[in-house]
């Protein structure tokens, strides 16, 4: 197609409109196929989009994940959203199962083994994981046994409100511990 | 248990999350943790446990074992060639978890903040139906009585009558459904549940039969079962291990 002609509006017009017929998540990739644009410029646009639809707080949102894009509403709207749906309420978990998702987050795929090796025993909240689909099989540890790994499903991203698992807060900065020994290793940092 | 502090039984998520509870109270550092009082605490949080016939579970025990074990080897003279230390093991352990516990904190609240947006497509299977609220009179309950008996009653009568048709009617076997279904599996690689049965479906009763046939391929592991989301399409492909049953026990018994 020749781009040179066409407006950059009418290109995010377009790609707007892709993603509102999709509904569903569409990836980079499939921009680029269907749209035969460069990718470094399909994303550009997209953040230039983003921008201007969180800018002039639109009901409507551009949500990324991980390399895929998807329409949602505006969480400023919640209030109103919320009550088209009677049965919508606050979804929460147990602790011990956020802890189990965040083991398999930071270690980006976990077998069972490794999610017990930091918190013990953890099938039922792992179970409850897989049944929310925040969580899913990625295949198969190349290791005795075989073991299945897991990894954050694409409703996590969702649910979570994270783009990729690179953007988590790095673990370490949760160590409160370590923080306090610096300083009083270091003194003179003080 | 003449200690000076209070055991309060909280539900503790396992017993790294009661050992870290405990270096918490005792305001000392993970990194400076005094074993011989976190392993008193401990066993007197056991034994409490154990008076309140709570069940222990082994992991708990697992991990008493191991504090006694850390204990008995710093009382005696150390070796030069030491494998792995237990105490280093442990606390290495300790600090990895309480990161992950705060970690699993903060995916708690982020889980609040995600559940602001809405997306289209996942917002289908939230349609519930308007809860309402009756007004109930003594003549609106008498009559509502009524009319339930009439329905329990127009129920039966159909019932009774049809039942032989009924019976007939259903006879629709799970071994025929199964080779029906390998049939296709050889003749294509991969098939849509929807498809190919769904679409021209003589009656409900082959339609489930269809569906308990392809559950029991994957039982088996002859076949692959793919569903992206409840409710949708089910794609259904033939592994290495796809044969036809060799006898009616082959479907049956399976387990």
């Amino acid at each position: 197609m020749d781009w040179l002609h066409i407006q950059k509006e009418e290109i995010i017009n377009i790609l707007n409109a892709m993603l509102y017929a999709n509904g569903e998540p569409i990836s980079i990739k499939r921009f680029e196929d269907i749209l035969d644009i460069d990718r470094k410029l399909l994303i550009e646009l997209m953040e230039e989009n983003m921008e201007n639809l969180n800018k002039s707080k639109s009901g409507i949102l551009i949500k990324k994940i991980e390399d895929s894009y998807q329409m949602s509403t505006n969480p400023l709207y919640f209030k109103y959203v919320r009550q088209l749906f009677e049965s919508k309420k606050a979804d929460t978990l147990s602790r011990a199962a956020y802890e189990t998702l965040a083991i398999i987050a930071y270690n980006k795929q976990a077998t069972r083994a490794k999610i017990e090796s930091v918190r013990g025993n953890s099938d039922s909240p792992l179970r409850t994981l897989l049944e929310r689909g925040l969580v899913i099989e990625a295949g198969r540890l190349d290791a005795p046994g075989r073991p299945v790994l897991y990894k954050p499903a694409e409703e996590f991203y969702r649910a979570f409100e994270i783009e990729s698992l690179d953007e988590l807060i790095p673990l370490d900065d949760f160590d409160e511990d370590e923080k306090e020994e610096d300083i009083m290793d270091n003194p003179n940092t003080l | 248990m003449g200690v000076g502090y209070q055991l309060k039984l909280e539900n503790f998520e396992g017993p790294l999350d009661l050992l870290v509870h405990l270096i918490d109270v005792n305001k000392m550092s993970i990194y400076d943790v005094k074993i011989s009082l976190i392993t008193e605490q401990y066993l007197d949080y056991l034994m409490a446990m154990q008076e309140l016939n709570m069940e222990i579970a082994s992991d708990f025990l697992l991990i008493a074992a191991t504090l006694l074990q850390i204990k008995s080897r710093s009382m005696l003279p150390k070796e030069k060639t030491e494998t792995i230390d237990p105490e280093d093991q442990l606390l290495n352990q300790l600090i990895e978890y309480k990161k992950i516990k705060i970690a699993g904190e903060r995916f708690k609240e982020n889980h609040q903040v995600g559940q602001l947006r809405c997306f289209s497509f996942a917002s289908v299977e939230d349609f519930g139906e308007t809860e309402q609220t009756y007004i109930l009179s003594k003549s609106h309950l008498i009559m509502m009585y009524r009319e339930s008996i009439q329905r329990e009653l127009d129920k039966k009568n159909v019932k009774a009558e049809n039942i032989r048709e009924i019976v007939k009617k259903e006879k629709v076997s799970l071994a025929h459904s199964i080779r029906k279904v390998i049939d296709v599996l050889f003749r294509e690689k991969r098939i849509s549940f929807f498809q190919q049965f769904k679409k021209n479906v003589t009656s409900p009763s082959v339609l489930v039969t269809d569906f308990l046939s392809i559950l029991v391929l994957s039982a088996q592991k002859k076949a692959l079962l793919k569903q992206k989301r409840p409710f949708e399409d089910i794609l259904i492909e033939g592994t290495e291990n796809l044969s036809y049953p060799e006898n009616i026990h082959e479907i049956y018994d399976w387990e």
